[in-house]
């Protein structure tokens, strides 16, 4: 096993796509680092005191999602497609061993990959002089995304090490746009409000409301209404329960809708951040626990 | 060329990834559609404009993908060799791939269509003439991102060009999505640190700003600004806005949400402007013959071993 890891290291290491990937993770960094340099050092929060950082350094789960199909079928899949995954085999290693050692060494990158992150935000938070060190959360933050990380490898090894297709990493990376589309999808059916406002009959224009603003008024056969008069309607477009948890179910537990809450780009609203990992982790025992059986029985010719 | 086209047009017809990507289109189509009947059931608008010309978005990503699979198998079974030593010359070879690519494309588009027209019985096509005339020009500008596409899956032989293309296809799309949205914001913006209501005598809410250096301010006018570093300057904005305009992922963008939303610096607002049509045309055209000439120049001299 301790074999089987230093050569895919080293493999992984001389990989032109382990350091294109990185380039990419490190440009989204870097971008990331420059925007918040530019608000924070001579912008509209210079001279503010607060935690900037804290909410960025999680923020690589999003790329990652996009960078980590790219690289595990590709380095995956170029054992197949080179014929090593026999020699390897032959020389009397398991197969789960070498399955896990393949998993394993994605996992080493993509860590690799959030560290460098980590580092990057953390660097630009040195340069900000009223960064409030103290009260940092993204410790918390940080241990939460790593079974984010766990079960995303695992998904995407399992794609790599079972299917050696040619067009397994466009497969991959249309599979991961789709996981990232899902939940924006699911957000904006989720948002729809509850109840509607009816405004058949009623007229509203706006009003100057004697200090130099605004308010709108409703009016109905002629006679001014208050807005607690309007009447509400159930709105067609609002989903129902059962649905809407099951909605909220998908779009907060899969990789993709965590790769969200996790930035915080989405809000997380009905499952709590420990459930989120505790989801993660037991799709990523599924995904190897599944990838284990069936390479057992693949037909490597 | 007659026979080549016609070889390609059988061993495209034969491959499963045709078909597969004919169910997907079909099917998310189908998708689309559905769930615009069940909107119109509960009363919301009938038109299905958008849901017409939503076939572009999806074969942006899904021809490039088609596309390198299509072509890196002529490298991977060696059969490219043997449509040359046939005595084709390398020429009609190239251009006949971009055509048999070009018309899955258009096969694609009109799958989709179909059976968004097919599904949508009931419901209505609100302008016909503005569907027709940008979906024609989102043609346009698939046959640019195809002559990309086959650009690089011609000269690139290793299986990598597959996730190459996949991840241009993305990174088009959705790049040029985020320069529209960098280019949407103001140049200054108000310096606001907290906003607090009181009640005023007659019960309505009267709002109070408080900027950075602690002045209060009740109107909206009086807030003083600041610059935004969002804010992308010269000459930077400009190479961003032509890049835009030129590139397919700017182009299928701005043709969806008819323009796109710009800054005016001197009025102070954000103001809807169009490129137009005439100039995206132009600008699909040159993309598409430029890298074509390109192509097949660098593909005559590419040593196929």
């Amino acid at each position: 096993m301790k074999r089987l890891l230093s050569a895919n290291f080293s493999r992984l290491f001389k990989s032109l796509w382990f350091w294109l990937c990185g380039a990419g993770m490190l440009g989204y960094s870097l971008w990331q680092a420059a925007g918040l340099l530019s608000w924070a050092v001579d912008g509209p929060w210079a001279g503010r005191r607060g935690d900037f950082v804290s909410s960025r350094v999680c923020d690589f789960t999003v790329p990652m999602l996009l960078i980590m199909p790219v690289l595990c079928t590709l380095f995956l899949n170029a054992d197949y497609h080179d014929g090593t995954i026999r020699n390897k085999l032959v020389v009397g290693y398991r197969r789960r061993q070498v399955y896990l050692a393949d998993f394993l060494t994605v996992l080493a990158a993509a860590l690799i990959y959030a560290a460098a992150h980590v580092l990057v935000m953390l660097a630009a938070g040195l340069f900000i002089k009223e960064q409030a060190w103290e009260s940092c959360p993204w410790a918390a933050d940080l241990l939460y995304s790593l079974p984010y990380i766990l079960s995303v490898t695992a998904l995407f090894t399992l794609l790599g090490m079972l299917v050696r297709l040619r067009a397994v990493p466009v497969i991959a990376i249309l599979l991961a746009v789709a996981m990232l589309w899902l939940p924006q999808y699911l957000h904006e059916q989720l948002s729809y409000p509850e109840e509607t406002v009816l405004l058949d009959g009623i007229l509203m224009t706006e009003l100057p409301d004697g200090e130099g603003g605004f308010r709108t008024a409703y009016w109905r056969d002629g006679e001014e209404i208050s807005e607690d008069e309007l009447e509400m309607a159930p709105s067609p477009a609002y989903v129902e329960e059962p649905r809407r948890s099951v909605y909220y179910f998908l779009l907060e537990t899969l990789p993709g809708g965590q790769a969200y809450c996790l930035s915080e780009s989405l809000p997380l609203e009905r499952h709590s951040i420990v459930e989120l990992a505790l989801w993660s982790l037991a799709l990523a025992g599924l995904a190897t626990g599944a990838g284990l059986l069936m390479f057992r029985r693949a037909d490597i010719k | 060329m007659m026979k080549l086209l016609s070889a390609n047009f059988f061993c495209m017809i034969r491959s499963k990834r045709l078909w597969l990507g004919t169910v997907f289109m079909a099917g998310f189509a189908g998708l689309n559609i559905w769930s615009r009947q069940r909107q119109a059931g509960e009363g919301l608008d009938l038109a299905i404009d958008s849901e017409i010309m939503s076939f572009a978005p999806l074969l942006f990503l899904i021809l490039p993908c088609l596309c390198g699979l299509y072509i890196n198998t002529d490298y991977h079974d060696g059969t490219i060799r043997n449509k040359l030593t046939v005595g084709r010359s390398r020429t009609s070879v190239y251009i006949s791939n971009f055509i048999i690519v070009y018309a899955v494309g258009l096969f694609y588009s009109a799958l989709y269509v179909a059976t968004t027209l097919i599904g949508g019985i009931g419901l209505t096509v609100m302008d016909p003439l503005e569907v027709l005339i940008s979906s024609g020009m989102m043609l346009l500008t698939i046959l640019a991102l195809t002559a990309v596409s086959v650009f690089l899956a011609t000269l690139i032989a290793n299986r990598y060009v597959l996730s190459l293309c996949a991840v241009l296809a993305i990174g088009m799309m959705f790049g040029s999505a985020m320069i529209n949205d960098m280019l949407e914001s103001p140049d200054t913006m108000p310096d606001i640190e907290i906003v607090s209501y009181s009640v005023g005598e007659d019960g309505m809410l009267i709002p109070k700003y408080i900027d950075s250096k602690g002045n209060e301010y009740t109107m909206d006018d009086d807030i003083p600004t600041v610059p935004n570093p969002n804010y992308i300057d010269e000459p930077l904005r400009t190479i961003l806005r032509k890049y835009n305009d030129v590139s397919p992922g700017g182009q299928i963008w701005e043709i969806m949400n008819e323009g796109h939303t710009d800054w005016d610096k001197e009025a102070q607002t954000k103001v809807l402007e169009e490129t137009p049509y005439w100039q995206l045309a132009l600008y699909s055209l040159c993309v598409t013959a430029g890298f074509t000439v390109l192509g097949i120049a660098l593909f005559r001299r590419k040593d196929l071993k």
